[in-house]
């Protein structure tokens, strides 16, 4: 039961560090707008075009729901596993 | 004499004549992006327009532009949806944002050989969410032949519109003003 709660708590920190380094959006992006350099071959010169590729970028709108989830399950758990601790710790009744 | 008046005229025929200003259709990309403190949001929207420009004196230019709202893309299906939804541009009522070029004032002089380039200040009205206001924008225009590129560099403000979106939302998570680069292409009919 703690172990399962410290694999919450790991959880959410992994989601937490995925999201900052996926660029701390606040929407998930599931495509992405990325420069390309082309040649324009009728005028001769080169231009900056912006193309949208796909990609998988997570954004708050999952990792915010999903750190709390994990968050909320592991003191659950630690809660139910300190209740059940107690339990079976309590001296019989008379 | 008759004859020779009318070789002369043959002769001088093509250069007294008056260089008609050209029509073009033209399509192209709007680049998009808003600097909020919380997110900076970038996203593309089809455009496409009409343009009547004569090359020897482009201070005659006139043109319509217009971008679909319903092409506007962030990267975020949801997100484009509330973009397009009544609290933000309001596709459903106002589907074009529109700039038709009223007056173009010569900035830079057309300077190249093959290619030619020049700048103006076009200033005409610019329609978006139902509410039209004069705007003046740097143009640069680029032509080869009968192909011509235009770019420009503008920013809108979202309060000039009454673009509200949700409350708290613009200047926190939306800019209060939006960075816009346009750029069309098109060829002479």
């Amino acid at each position: 039961m703690r172990a399962g709660a410290y694999l919450c708590f790991a959880l959410a920190l992994a989601m937490a560090g995925v999201w900052v380094a996926h660029g701390q959006h606040m929407a998930t992006l599931t495509e992405k707008l990325v420069e390309k350099e082309v040649v324009d071959e009728e005028f001769g010169d080169t231009e900056i075009v912006k193309v949208w590729e796909e990609t998988f970028e997570i954004g708050l709108d999952i990792a915010g729901p999903g750190f709390g989830g994990f968050i909320a399950l592991g003191v659950g758990l630690l809660f139910v596993n300190r209740r059940r601790r107690a339990e079976g710790s309590s001296p019989p009744d008379a | 004499m008759l004859f020779r008046l009318c070789a002369l005229a043959l002769v001088l025929s093509p250069s007294l004549a008056v260089a008609a200003p050209s029509e073009l259709d033209v399509k192209g990309v709007i680049n998009w992006i808003s600097d909020a403190p919380v997110e900076k949001i970038i996203g593309t929207a089809d455009g496409k327009g009409s343009l009547t420009i004569d090359f020897a004196d482009l201070s005659t230019l006139t043109g319509n532009f217009a971008v679909a709202v319903n092409s506007m893309k962030t990267g975020n299906e949801r997100r484009d949806e509330h973009l397009m939804g009544a609290e933000w541009l309001d596709a459903a009522n106002y589907p074009d944002i529109t700039f038709a070029i009223k007056s173009v004032k010569v900035t830079s002089a057309p300077t190249g050989d093959a290619v030619k380039t020049a700048k103006v200040e076009a200033t005409g009205d610019f329609t978006c969410h139902g509410k039209t206001k004069s705007m003046t924008t740097p143009v640069t225009l680029k032509w080869k032949g009968n192909k011509v590129k235009i770019s420009t560099t503008f920013t809108v403000s979202l309060d000039d519109y009454e673009i509200k979106g949700k409350s708290g939302i613009v200047g926190n998570k939306v800019g209060k003003t939006i960075a816009i680069d346009a750029n069309f292409k098109g060829k002479a009919k």
